[in-house]
């Protein structure tokens, strides 16, 4: 006794009995309306209303449902029974007079050449849309391809009627229709219902073939329906290579002329394929065809192919991957093979140097002195002589460091053996000057050393450094001069205008002093830069409030138009001054 | 303004902040945000930190600083993803959040501008990968005007020419792909020097790597030639390294080297410029002591005064801002003249206006007042003269007793680096016993620890002793090595007339105005491509002998290859083809007589003047053709060679 019943158990939508005395085996849904119940050899199918078949078979019968219906399999055959669909009903029920049915009449008419043909259409005149679309439904259902050419054929009559009309649905047909039969032929025995077409999806449906190894017809079917043929080439790829007896060179070579220049190709899954096959040596061939690195470089560092991995991650361009194949081979192989990977290769070397910069010293370390690049190694420990906190390991450090450049004669490293003397030298005796005058002098530099000695004052000991730094005349004299003028130590300053040259000129103290004010002692050096122009120099004695000075000076030259331009610049008591040097000149022209 | 053709620049702002706050929206709740410092003020370029306050952000914590607190469940960072070291930093403070706090904390890391194997790896070794979320930001390019796009990739300068890194160049191949994916493949190709060819492979390996994918539907649209940008040149900073070394003389480029520039916003102490008329009652009451405070002046194209100002040559920026005074004034005074009440409420109508351009007026005269007194102090003119006298090739040895006292005088130290690297890269290296006086000065004058930093310099090729290996001249042309290893600023400053002497700086005729007095050769290379007819006039002094029919749309660098031999690194000129016969039916389609765009992308950094004087040949083009500048960074003298100095010292302990 079979109840169908809504789901939710409130309406009853049929009733059967089966009269049987075992009960069935297996129940199945068959479609969506029609319920199976199966015996050992025996199967019923309630459809809606209570109508009823039954089938018998000679041995066991299994039911595998599927979404419209249901395979029956027995030991000798697998059948596909289904309910007979509404459309395919509604035109080949007998004695049917629905608008299709009398659509594939007036077709079968026309055929004939008989007018009924007209008189067929007249009669669904107003039902004609629905009968084209019934035709179309009832040709997908359709297995037999008579019928279905036939129906179509009806249907693209009845819409050649039609004023308007999408064939949109026609073409899909049409389209579905020639895909399914190539399906269904024996040699590739596919047989699927159009609903499980719909269901299955075409992508899926090429999935299918591809399992199937029916490649020719998976990229016919993908050209057709313009699907990508990328993936069936490269399952065809891979499955050679996992299959073929050739000889590796002529898979690689096949696989490589079928696949080349074919868009979307991923040649990182066929090499995998080869690889998990066994046959490393074809999968690195066939990696070389790969044309992103992403892919290849991974696989070639799981096939331990080091050196590809790495050459491939450089050619990419990608620092990330370079750096991830370098963090990789490191923690794998012996620091002297890693090293000998890097040489040759600068871009790798310049990401590991880049990256162990201040997270591993050692490596760079040993790297360097690997490579022999001294200088570098020296650049190493002077950097880790800057990190030093005590004035002791800061010298050790430095020796060190001019221990690795050795005797080296090189101007290069001449320059830092004396360096690095020099800021031992230099060192010790901040360390001195730190402890004498309780001030910091450490991380001055040589030149900041002496100004800040000058600026408080210990000249001597400034003076003792120059010579012992070999300082040149000129920074000496800067140094001096600046310290001076910051201390505003202006007798010494005047100490020094007494002297007859200095190598930085005399502008220079005119510059600076100025600067502070004091333009008295300013103007003491005016008459020692002999090297200017006299125009240049009385504009000094001007800065300095000196309009007189300025006026005798260009007298000297007899810079008329100077004098009368100083003339508004000057106050009361010096514009006659000036005014009598203009005068000298007037009368004597 | 008008929206550029091409590229459109608001559109990658919108993008670019439409993605940071769909991740941001992603992480539910309150959170806190910890981002490195460098991504900080390019992030700041497109969403403001109130935006991001909209979409849940509670504090905002620097990477760097390590100070996160536990004050949120939610805690997000945000970081480069291709520096180990940030990854570390990130692994760490994760790893401590984890230990310190008592609730469970929801993690999540936004990857800038993609996530990395390394960094994948490197979470996965603490131990910390399976707790938290990881995401990544694609953020490429980022603009910073209308014309101008860069990398949002902290101090590539240093990377690539000091570390040899070559990083930089792939993100900027990665940041170019999505340009090519939306405008269609670059038509052509064309760049000067090692890294350029590098990036142009990388841009043609990508396109295959594209193709490969398994996508490949979604990018055959754009497997064609753009018909909206005309080329791609590449000119590798390698090339021509004086020019960021000289001091730059545009308004813009003068406050860079003053106040420094960073993100379109400088920091100026607020003794120069005022308090920001907001906030100026507040700050007048609570606190006395304002004078070391710093305010935060944006820099773009929005400000029209500034616009105006930023490409001319500081000479004239007094005049300028003294018409646009005259101006304000006159349209102020206007409103006496205002007869009907239409008129005058037209007038209030543009007042806020008004007040607007008042304020920048003020801002921008305080500025000019400041950097002309920095202009007329003597060290400033002693620097420029030796300048001026190194480039327009007088016997560097002449200029040495100037430097020499300069350094004595304890000018900052990377004033004196670029004097001396500006000498090595014009002349092909110092004499050696030059070179070795010059570094005994720097070391006592600027103390010993930059020992590592003259090595620095030497390895990036800036400063260098001239050696047998390293000749002073290379033949023009001669020996059939068509790539020379360093730039022969001798040979070039007359065939692409690198110094002109009478320039116009109040209506410039030539950009040499924004050196006022010498073309950027970069500038110039890029004027071979594309000016043709004007560069050729301008260097042979007459156009008779010009090649009549120069079409210049697909000749290349031809006219030019001569000269190319004189400058470093390769040259290249690669045509980018789709499919003949689909370009052919487009052709038909759309026709020609549309605006094309030139991308010029500086590969190593880009300075201010450039960019100016990329603006006045854009200008020169008349509406033929748009230039838009990419770049990895803008850069000036100091970070070029501030890429190099040492920072410790002996002072430790």
């Amino acid at each position: 006794m079979v109840w169908v019943i809504t789901s939710d158990f409130q309406n009853k939508i049929g009733e059967y009995e089966s009269k049987a005395k075992t009960p069935p085996k297996d129940v199945q849904w068959c479609g969506n309306d029609a319920v199976m119940l199966a015996w050992e050899d025996e199967v019923h199918l309630i459809g809606p209303k209570g109508a009823s078949l039954r089938y018998y078979f000679d041995g066991w019968v299994h039911l595998l449902p599927d979404i419209d219906g249901v395979r029956l399999i027995t030991n000798d055959v697998c059948e596909f029974l289904q309910k007979v669909p509404d459309c395919t009903e509604d035109i080949f029920k007998p004695g049917s007079t629905s608008p299709a049915s009398v659509l594939l009449d007036a077709v079968d008419q026309l055929d004939k050449k008989s007018p009924k043909a007209d008189a067929n259409i007249r009669l669904i005149r107003p039902n004609l849309l629905d009968a084209v679309g019934t035709c179309i439904q009832a040709a997908g259902q359709e297995f037999s391809v008579h019928w279905q050419k036939q129906l179509l054929k009806a249907a693209s009559f009845g819409k050649s009627i039609l004023d308007l009309y999408s064939s949109d649905d026609f073409v899909d047909m049409c389209e579905a229709l020639r895909i399914l039969n190539a399906m269904r032929d024996y040699r590739i025995g596919l047989p699927l219902s159009y609903d499980q077409y719909q269901r299955l999806t075409s992508e899926k449906l090429i999935q299918r073939l591809i399992n199937r190894h029916e490649y020719h017809l998976a990229i016919r079917l993908s050209n057709y329906l313009r699907l990508p043929v990328s993936k069936i080439h490269v399952h065809w790829a891979s499955q050679k290579v996992r299959t073929s007896t050739e000889d590796e060179d002529t898979i690689c070579h096949t696989v490589v002329s079928k696949l080349n220049n074919k868009p979307g190709i991923s040649f990182e899954v066929v090499a995998r394929a080869a690889y998990d096959e066994g046959r490393s040596h074809l999968a690195t061939q066939l990696l070389n065809h790969e044309t992103r690195a992403g892919k290849q470089v991974p696989l070639l560092l799981a096939m331990e192919e080091d050196e590809i991995a790495l050459d491939k991650a450089l050619e990419s361009g990608d620092i990330d991957l370079v750096f991830f194949v370098l963090l990789q081979l490191k923690k794998k192989l012996p620091l002297a093979s890693f090293f000998r990977l890097l040489t040759n290769r600068p871009i790798a070397t310049a990401v590991v140097e880049s990256s162990a910069k201040g997270q591993d010293q050692e490596l760079l370390k040993d790297l360097y002195y690997q490579d022999d690049r001294r200088l570098d190694g020296a650049n190493l420990l002077f950097g880790e002589a800057l990190n030093q906190t005590v004035p002791q390991t800061k010298t050790d450090k430095l020796k060190l460091a001019a221990k690795l450049l050795g005797d080296s004669k090189d101007p290069t490293s001449t320059l830092y053996t004396r360096s690095y003397a020099e800021a031992q030298a230099l060192i010790r005796v901040q360390a001195g000057l730190d402890h004498d005058f309780d001030a910091h002098y450490a991380g001055l530099s040589l030149n900041e050393t002496i100004l800040r000695l000058v600026k408080n004052g210990y000249g001597k000991r400034a003076a003792k450094l120059q010579s012992d730094f070999k300082i040149p005349e000129k920074t000496w004299w800067w140094l001096r001069l600046r310290g001076l003028v910051a201390r505003r130590d202006f007798g010494e300053l005047e100490e020094l205008s007494k002297q007859r040259r200095s190598p930085i000129g005399w502008e220079a103290f005119f510059n600076e002093v100025l600067g502070t004010g004091q333009q008295k002692l300013a103007a003491l050096f005016v008459p020692k830069c002999t090297g200017l122009s006299a125009q240049e120099r009385s504009e000094m004695w001007v800065k300095c409030g000196m309009i007189v000075k300025a006026g005798e000076e260009l007298a000297k030259v007899k810079d008329v138009n100077g004098l009368e331009e100083l003339r508004g610049k000057a106050r009361a008591g010096e514009a006659a001054e000036i005014d009598r040097m203009v005068a000298q000149f007037r009368s004597r022209r | 303004m008008a929206p550029y053709p091409g590229i459109d620049t608001d559109d990658i702002n919108d993008k670019a902040r439409k993605d940071l706050l769909s991740l941001l929206e992603g992480v539910r709740g309150k959170k806190n945000l910890v981002i490195e410092q460098s991504l900080a003020g390019p992030i700041g370029l497109f969403a403001k930190f109130s935006t991001l306050q909209d979409y849940g952000v509670d504090k905002v914590f620097f990477l760097e600083n390590d100070n996160l607190d536990t004050s949120q469940k939610n805690v997000v960072f945000l970081a480069s993803g291709e520096k180990a070291s940030q990854c570390i930093a990130i692994a760490g403070q994760i790893k401590k959040l984890q230990q310190v706090s008592s609730i469970e904390h929801e993690v999540s890391v936004i990857w800038v501008p993609r996530r990395t194997l390394v960094c994948n790896k490197i979470l996965e070794e603490a131990g910390v990968l399976g707790d938290i979320s990881v995401e990544a930001l694609p953020l490429h390019f980022i603009p910073l005007d209308q014309d101008v796009l860069t990398l949002a990739y902290d101090d590539p300068f240093a990377d690539l020419y000091l570390r040899k890194d070559p990083t930089s160049i792939f993100l900027a191949a990665q940041a170019l792909m999505p340009i090519q994916q939306k405008y269609g493949l670059f038509p052509r190709i064309i760049g000067k020097g090692d890294n350029a060819r590098r990036l142009m492979e990388l841009l043609l390996r990508m396109r295959s790597e594209a193709a490969a994918d398994e996508n490949a539907a979604t990018f055959r649209r754009g497997m064609m030639p753009s018909t909206s940008i005309e080329s791609l040149i590449i000119i590798d900073r390698e090339v021509d390294m004086v020019t960021p070394l000289l001091t730059q003389l545009t308004y813009e480029g003068l406050i860079d080297e003053m106040f420094g520039i960073k993100n379109n916003q400088a920091e100026i102490d607020t003794s120069i410029i005022g308090q920001a008329p907001g906030q100026q009652p507040k700050a007048q009451a609570s606190t006395p002591q304002q004078q070391g405070l710093k305010r935060k002046i944006q820099l773009d194209s929005s400000d029209k005064l500034y616009d105006q100002l930023r490409d001319a040559n500081f000479a004239i920026v007094g005049p300028l801002l003294n018409k646009v005074a005259r101006r304000l004034a006159g349209e102020y005074e206007s409103r006496h003249g205002a007869k009907s009440t239409s008129e005058l409420r037209d007038f209030v109508n543009k007042l806020p206006g008004y007040q607007a351009e008042q304020q920048s007026l003020k801002t921008h005269t305080n500025l000019t007042e400041e950097a002309l007194k920095y202009t007329q102090t003597e060290t400033f003119n002693r620097i420029l003269e030796v300048q001026q006298n190194l480039v327009s090739g007088t016997d560097p040895s002449s200029q040495h007793e100037t430097i020499e006292e300069l350094i004595a005088r304890d000018l900052p130290l990377t004033t004196i680096l670029r004097l001396l690297c500006l000498e090595s890269t014009i002349s092909g290296g110092l004499r050696p016993k030059d070179l070795d006086n010059f570094k005994r000065q720097i070391l006592h004058a600027y103390g010993y620890q930059h020992l590592l930093t003259l090595h620095n310099l030497e390895k990036m090729g800036l400063l260098v002793a001239r050696t047998a290996a390293n000749p002073f001249y290379i033949p023009v042309g001669g020996g059939g090595a068509s790539e020379s290893n360093i730039t022969n600023y001798n040979a070039l400053r007359k065939s692409l007339r690198l110094i002109v002497d009478e320039v116009n700086e109040q209506d410039p005729n030539d950009i040499a105005y924004v050196y006022s007095g010498y073309a950027p050769l970069s500038v110039r290379l890029v004027q071979a491509i594309i000016q043709k007819q004007e560069l050729l006039t301008l260097t042979r002094g007459s156009s008779s002998d010009a090649p009549p029919s120069t079409s210049s749309a697909s000749s290349g660098w031809q006219g030019f290859e001569d000269v190319l031999k004189s400058v470093k690194g390769e040259t290249f000129n690669k045509i980018q083809k789709g499919d003949e016969a689909a370009v052919k039916a487009r052709n038909m389609l759309t026709g020609s007589g549309k605006v094309k765009t030139v991308v010029v992308m500086f590969l190593g950094g880009i300075t201010r003047t450039e960019i100016a004087a990329l603006r006045f040949v854009g200008k020169g083009l008349e509406g033929r053709k748009k230039v838009v500048v990419c770049t990895t960074a803008v850069i000036g003298g100091r970070e070029v060679v501030g890429a190099a100095i040492e920072k410790g010292d002996f002072g430790k302990g």
